[in-house]
């Protein structure tokens, strides 16, 4: 019993240690992907003048995340220790032991409050910091002063009814924590954050294990939509399994329309980075540094931006910030030494060498014109080009898309894929045969098979049976999903 | 080891780094420091210009003294950072007012010390308004967090907040203006649930609206009519645009613009058919000295589909009555668009001689447009040029008086294209001769390297404002 905090300390320890490395590593990361710590008096002046001291010292912990074990070891460690220094101020002020363990509470409590990836770990390092603090104050006081005890309570129970109190007691913490943590462990955030964790390190199959696992749960988020469109397209299967998951969304699933919404402008720029259209990437980066503040995804990708985009002195100005981290010290170096150049590995700016007059703006509302621009420069531009199919038919614009793909025909894959098929067999139906023969294309057999028994289900209003078999095809989406109708846009 | 030994060890490293260096060498061209602090004037009530030799050595010396006189500072340093002690340089410019002032600078390589030529600047025998107050702000487009309205003592580094947003919600702060760059009237605008136009007058601060009834577009960029009773505001309908390519990103447009009085006494706003209407947009006013004119530009309406690189702003002006409030006599002053140009914040020096304007080729939102320069009409006999010696290949853009006009503060992006930055630069009314500029100075001279928020609006002031508080507590008050 003398020594059970130290061991309730060990195994708290271990128990955060092991959520934050697996179950909550997301928490972790996304902390750490809001957060910069920079080694400057300019830094610790204006940040202890706006946020305060205890901020500024979160952010010297939050940078350790950056290495997920020593991240989740050291705040393992300040939510742990939260519980000695509990029991240790109680024992020093009231004189005996914590028989009923409940300096647990607020270390637990502490950890269930970092369940939830938006909350400010300010909390933790200030209650720690507190505790710590009172802990030496008194330690200092009773050198001194010898005050403590300030009660001398003797216990008068039997050892073996204390033991058995003391255990009744954790374990009923324990069955609490545990339900208490399963109730509200956050799975939706989970996903989302672990999928742009991927997305971020372009580990495309690891972001569609997350994406495919939130539709399958039968829920739609446009972000889930959007990074799992990322990913398809990565793994070449856009074009084959657009409508593997019902398109409720229609072309938002695809993009972020700009609707000035302050969550949305961190998500903007990975498509349009991916797209290779720097400007509009540099402008939903901005917009999200301005919102989120200076932190390193950020700066990264204004500096690459810029770079590519020949602005090298601006580039400079972000690199300049990160040579203050410690951790992004040696990427901000590495960049540093392609300032002068416009290339950087991986990356592109398509529209690099365009001079238009006059000059074209974005359409930052509606990203169909804007992949059509993107095709018409860049003609061997595969991504643009899936998007843009996936684009015309999720808006139900299948004259368009007819049009386009036989204008880059050469860069859909071969056998076009089912989807596409499906697109063309409906075009097929509502022109005439010459027409249908002058777009170039012909439909198989075997589609035309298809959609008769499509067509015979969907008469006989067999909606089941339709979507078992059909769920996945375009009919069945134009037909009953498209939030646009179920009609066909001509113009 | 006695404690004399100590002292002995002490005296000689206090000597050392106090004893001039003599040079083993000198050299004909002075170095490379980063501001740009050489030949220019610097006011007499200016903070030490803080300054890094762009040089690489083991040591470095640095002595600051009057032209033709010993040195009265001298600083040596291991780093190439300079840092002026405050005293010694408010001393050296007691003395040094409308003289030439030096830095000599001398390098340790391989213990052997190079003397450059020394670098020359002039101190001016006007002082400036003290207080310069901006608006810090990330250089974005549309969205935004934090930003606020502060003030800096430039005698010396000490910045002060006049009004954070974070006090009231993160709501936007913008358009500053003060009449006759004296903190007494002040205005400024607040974009959000709680917005209005903050007028300060008499010792009170109101919120108002400032919007004739049925007029279709919201006050904006305003301007005091000396007198204190009435401002002018131009009433934009803003757009922003993004371009798809090249280094540009952004292109703000006027889809309308009216001019509109008010008057902050009757509280009431009105406007003039020769300033309103869909044919032509005006903005940008700015009044005379004497009230009696109203300077502004104007453009052709836009219509639908017009490309915004042929919307082309002039230099006009009207007659205001200040007896009646009647304007009338509208004339164009500077027809720029004639020679493909454009005309933004023209500005008025307190003597009424001179006219200072920001040109670009189109537009009028010209801080985003990398060729905008300041340009200098002489009002006594028209002349205009291109004022060269402030200009750069970057932008050049807003710009104010001081009080005396022998002063005027301008935002330049030249550092690197992206952030605006206060530079100073002397003004002879006399001849509008104008010195060359120097980056407003700050304690540690890389504060600008790492600095993200662009300086915006600049405006000199005479006194500090201390109604901050109450511009805060009217703006949240239900």
């Amino acid at each position: 019993m003398k020594r059970l905090h130290y061991i309730l300390w060990g195994f708290l320890f271990l128990l955060y240690f092991f959520c934050y490395y697996s179950v909550l590593s997301h928490v972790l990361f996304y902390h750490e992907q809001h957060h910069l710590f920079l080694f400057s008096w300019d830094y610790f002046w204006r940040s202890v003048a706006s946020e305060g001291i205890i901020s500024y010292l979160t952010d010297f912990i939050i940078q350790f995340f950056y290495i997920p074990e020593l991240g989740s070891g050291l705040l393992a460690l300040i939510i742990a220790s939260v519980y000695p220094l509990c029991y240790q101020i109680v024992r020093k002020i009231l004189g005996w032991n914590d028989l009923l363990q409940l300096s647990v509470i607020p270390s637990l409590g502490l950890f269930f409050y970092t369940l939830s990836a938006d909350r400010a770990l300010t909390l933790v390092t200030g209650c720690f910091l507190t505790l710590l603090f009172l802990y030496l104050l008194l330690v200092f006081v009773q050198q001194y002063w010898k005050i403590f005890p300030l009660f001398k309570i003797k216990y008068t129970i039997r050892q073996s009814v204390r033991i058995g109190l003391t255990l009744c007691f954790l374990a009923g913490y324990a069955g609490f924590g545990y339900r208490y943590f399963v109730r509200n462990y956050k799975r939706s955030e989970r996903i989302m954050l672990k999928a742009e964790q991927y997305v971020k390190s372009k580990e495309w199959d690891k972001v569609l294990t997350y994406t495919s696992r939130y539709w399958k749960s039968g829920r739609t988020n446009q972000l889930i939509a959007y990074f799992h469109h990322l990913a398809l397209y990565h793994t070449g299967q856009l074009s084959y399994r657009l409508f593997d998951f019902p398109q409720v969304l229609g072309v938002k699933s695809l993009y972020f329309p700009w609707n000035s919404d302050s969550r949305e402008s961190e998500y903007g720029h990975f498509l349009y980075e991916e797209l290779g259209y720097i400007n509009e990437a540099q402008r939903w980066e901005f917009e999200a540094m301005v919102v989120w503040g200076e932190t390193a995804p950020h700066l990264l990708n204004l500096a690459r931006y810029n770079i590519l985009n020949g602005r090298p002195r601006v580039a400079q100005h972000f690199i300049n910030k990160l040579k203050l981290s410690l951790f992004y010290y040696k990427e901000a170096l590495e960049l540093e030494k392609q300032l002068n150049g416009t290339q950087l590995p991986d990356m592109r700016d398509v529209l690099a060498d365009v001079q238009e007059q006059p000059a074209r703006f974005a359409n930052v509302l509606n990203i169909g014109p804007e992949l059509e621009y993107l095709c018409q420069h860049d003609t061997t531009h595969r991504m643009a080009f899936e998007y843009l199919m996936s684009y015309l038919l999720l808006s139900n614009h299948i004259p368009r898309f007819v049009k386009n793909l036989k204008e880059f025909r050469y860069l859909a894959p071969t056998p076009l894929p089912p989807a596409y098929e499906e697109a063309l067999y409906i075009y097929k139906l509502g022109v005439s045969e010459e027409e249908f023969s002058r777009s170039g294309f012909m439909v198989s057999p075997e589609t035309e098979r298809r959609f008769k028994r499509y067509y015979a289900l969907a008469q006989g209003k067999k909606t089941q049976a339709l979507q078992a078999e059909f769920g996945k095809t375009y009919w069945f989406y134009l037909n009953y999903i498209s939030p646009y109708g179920s009609k066909v846009v001509t113009r | 080891m006695n404690i004399r030994y100590w002292i002995i060890c002490l005296l000689f490293c206090i000597y050392s780094c106090s004893s001039y260096h003599q040079p083993d060498n000198r050299l004909e061209t002075p170095p490379a420091i980063y501001p740009d602090y050489s030949a220019v004037t610097f006011p007499p009530n200016i903070a030490p210009p803080n300054f890094v030799i762009l040089e690489k050595a083991e040591a470095y010396q640095t002595e600051i003294g009057i032209k033709n006189e010993p040195g009265e500072i001298l600083i040596h340093h291991s780093e190439s950072l300079v840092r002026i002690p405050e005293k010694q340089w408010k001393a050296l410019l007691r003395k040094a007012v409308g003289k030439e002032i030096y830095f000599r600078i001398a390098l340790c390589k391989d213990n052997i010390w190079t003397e450059y030529a020394a670098i020359e600047n002039k101190v001016s025998a006007h002082p400036l308004d003290p207080y310069l107050v901006y608006r810090l702000l990330y250089p974005g487009y549309e969205l935004w967090n934090e930003m606020g309205i502060y003030q800096r003592d430039l005698t010396n580094y000490k910045q002060t907040p006049v009004a954070e947003n974070r006090n009231f919600g993160k709501q936007c702060i913008n358009c500053h203006t003060f009449n006759q760059n004296s903190p007494d009237n002040m205005m400024v605008h607040v974009r959000g649930k709680q917005g209005g136009t903050l007028i300060y007058r008499d010792g009170k601060v109101e919120k108002v609206n400032p919007k004739p009834q049925g007029h279709k577009y919201g006050a904006t960029y305003p301007a005091w009519h000396p007198s204190g009773k009435y401002i002018a505001f131009s009433a934009n309908e803003i757009q922003q645009f993004f371009h798809a390519s090249g280094q540009k990103p952004i292109e703000v447009s006027d889809l309308g613009a009216d001019l509109i009085i008010y008057d902050v006494e009757k509280h009431q706003a009105y406007t003039d058919s020769l300033l309103s209407g869909d044919s032509y947009m005006e903005t940008f006013p700015t009044w005379s000295p004497d009230g009696r004119t109203l300077y502004f530009c104007r453009a052709q309406g836009y219509r639908q589909g017009m490309p915004f690189d042929s919307i082309r702003y002039d230099l006009y002006r009207i007659q205001f009555d200040v007896e009646t409030q009647k304007l009338h006599k509208l004339e164009c002053v500077y027809q720029a668009s004639a020679s493909g140009h454009s005309v933004s914040f023209p500005r008025i020096s307190p003597d009424g001689k001179w006219l200072m304007f920001t040109q670009s080729d189109y537009g009028n939102f010209s801080i985003w447009h990398p060729e905008s320069d300041l340009f200098l009409l002489n009002l006594t006999n028209g002349e205009i040029r291109n004022c060269e010696e402030v200009n750069s290949n970057e932008v050049e853009s807003f710009h104010t008086w001081s009080s005396t006009g022998y002063w005027f503060v301008f935002s330049s992006k030249r550092l690197d294209g992206l952030w605006a930055r206060p530079y100073l630069a002397a003004f002879d009314p006399e001849t509008g001769e104008i010195a060359k500029p120097f980056l407003l100075p700050q304690k540690d001279p890389r504060f600008y390297d790492t600095f993200t928020y662009t300086f915006n609006l600049p405006e000199l002031l005479k006194e500090p404002i201390k109604n901050g508080k109450l511009f805060i507590e009217t703006i949240v008050e239900k």
